[in-house]
């Protein structure tokens, strides 16, 4: 039994980094499906992880999570993920990323958007560049998420089939990012009442 | 010392406009060793262009910038406010009075308090200013003296309680409701609510646009309260675009032939000031610059692993680094009205007419 956030998922998973053949083991974000609190997938980093998973209990309703990607129990800690049994070890693709940028959507075209982007693999925290990106390099299921102030991942990377071929990857997906909660906006209001009151003495 | 660095005499006025291509940021010498400091941009190094200007100057941030003005929220005028509030320890920190209303702070506190995307936004800078905020606090809003030292009076002349109204009227509509996904608000514009500034320095008066656009200067130039008076220096409002220009102000507010600045913007193709914005402003005046030729508008991208360059060309997505030069605008004169402004063109910075050579 492992905590979220922990290192549960990549210990199910095959997700190596081929130079250094070590795990790459971090946990970066896990989405609730619903009350039934069912994990369906998760993110690793430089991969997406798909998997079904159950939460044992304690379980608060999905509404009351932090989704910071840590999700909460009521007594503060991460809920315990209740692995299915290893299974014996199935090869499968692996994704090594080579850069990663997050970006959003500043305005979107006729035939392409304009984005702007933070170097993650740089370690940047503002937006440094600019793409110009065609829509032809939003996938189909992305698309239903594009819009203005859209927050989107690009990476490009190696892949590496079950078949050992190797391939140059350039994936954009579009963050679906978790809806506001009722303690977010609880959590919000308060912040903005006790700044107005230190701005309006 | 190069002659870049050395800072301005004690009886010497300066206002220095950065504009790297992408943000703004002005230095003002208000005298006797005194600065204020106008919005934020970041310089190559990714830190506050203003702050790593008073430090070259040997100038300590801490104990001579009196005043911080955030005019608006927009990103290119407020990266690394945050950084410089807190370097400015013991300056008073001014922007709109609008932003104080539990309802902008409600918006605010909805976006960021709880946000998930490392994907940086004005709001967010403005949220980190608010949370590391020790500073006296002034609020802008039309016809208002914020700050006052010696011969030095600085005057907010916008927004107005129209706009006030209005403004609050539409931030409900930005707050995200329980269940909607969050997303980063990039589209909403406040410039109607950006704050003009108009300083009066002894005899010397400068006019700082901000991205104030027509409307706002209609209610400027009819506003019976605010100072009367010409100014001699003209931030040039938003980035020089033709919606923020009303003639009406270069004839009642601006004495003949003042000294314009322009920091450009760029997104994706699109250029201010563009050709046409530049033959207006020079119509005005020939004593106009700007921070950056437009050549210096576009830059390479970044060089990466070379499968990563490979990638990025055969997908068709055109990568552009956003520009962090050190190019600026540098005015300076004696106090008093004998004498002209002295102009330094730093960096590659340029006179107008010679913005799109």
């Amino acid at each position: 039994m492992l905590h979220a956030g922990q290192s549960a998922a990549a210990d199910s998973t095959d997700a190596f980094d081929e130079d250094s053949g070590r795990r790459s083991d971090t946990l970066t974000q896990v989405r609730l499906r619903d009350a039934s609190a069912v994990v369906n997938a998760w993110l690793v980093r430089g991969n997406y992880v798909s998997g079904s998973f159950r939460i044992s209990t304690p379980v608060k309703p999905a509404s009351d999570y932090d989704y910071t990607g840590h999700p909460q129990t009521a007594d503060g800690h991460a809920p315990i993920l209740d692995l299915p049994p290893r299974a014996r070890r199935v090869p499968s693709a692996t994704f090594h990323a080579l850069q990663e940028w997050e970006g959003y959507v500043l305005a979107i075209g006729k035939h392409d958007l304009e984005a702007r982007l933070i170097d993650i693999t740089a370690g940047g925290t503002y937006e440094g560049e600019e793409a110009t990106i065609p829509l032809l390099e939003i996938s189909a299921h992305d698309s239903k998420r594009l819009r203005v102030g859209g927050v989107f991942r690009w990476v490009i990377g190696y892949e590496r089939t079950i078949g050992g071929a190797r391939r140059r990857v350039s994936q954009i997906v579009f963050r679906d990012l978790p809806a506001v909660t009722k303690s977010d906006l609880r959590d919000s209001e308060e912040w903005a009442r006790n700044m107005f009151q230190s701005l309006n003495p | 010392m190069t002659a870049t660095n050395l800072p301005p005499a004690n009886g010497e006025l300066e206002i220095t406009l950065f504009g790297p291509g992408y943000g703004e940021s002005i230095a003002l010498h208000i005298g006797d060793g005194s600065w204020v400091l106008v919005d934020s941009c970041l310089g190559p190094a990714g830190e506050p262009r203003a702050l790593q200007y008073l430090t070259d100057l040997g100038v300590d941030p801490a104990r001579d910038v009196r005043l911080i003005v955030a005019t608006h929220w927009h990103d290119d005028h407020i990266r690394g406010m945050a950084k410089l509030v807190t370097a400015c320890g013991n300056a008073v920190f001014c922007c709109a009075s609008v932003l104080r209303t539990r309802e902008f702070l409600g918006m605010v506190g909805a976006l960021e308090h709880r946000g998930l995307s490392s994907t940086g936004s004005g709001v967010r800078e403005l949220y980190k200013v608010f949370k590391s905020l020790k500073a006296t606090t002034t609020f802008a809003i039309a016809s208002r003296i914020i700050y006052a030292e010696g011969a030095c009076q600085v005057w907010s002349l916008s927004p107005n309680d129209k706009e006030f109204v209005s403004f609050l009227s539409e931030l409900s509509s930005l707050i995200p409701g329980q269940g909607e996904t969050r997303r980063r608000i990039s589209s909403f514009t406040p410039n109607r609510i950006s704050v003009v500034l108009w300083i009066n320095i002894g005899d010397v008066v400068l006019l700082l646009g901000s991205d104030m656009e027509k409307p706002g200067w209609v209610d400027i130039l009819h506003s019976t309260t605010r100072p009367r008076g010409k100014a001699s220096v003209f931030k040039v409002p938003h980035h020089g675009s033709g919606n923020a220009d009303d003639p009406r102000v270069w004839q009642n507010m601006l004495e003949t032939g003042p000294w314009a600045v322009v920091a450009p913007w760029r997104l994706g193709g699109r250029v201010l000031p563009n050709r046409r914005d530049v033959r207006r402003i020079l119509s005005f005046t020939a004593n106009a610059y700007s921070t950056v030729p437009s050549s210096q508008l576009t830059s390479s991208p970044t060089r990466r692993h070379r499968m990563v360059d490979k990638t990025i060309r055969e997908s068709g997505i055109q990568l552009r680094s956003m520009p962090m030069s050190q190019d600026a605008v540098r005015l300076r004169r004696a106090a008093g009205n004998q004498t002209q402004w002295r102009v330094e063109l730093l960096g590659s910075a340029c006179a107008l007419k010679d913005f799109a050579a």
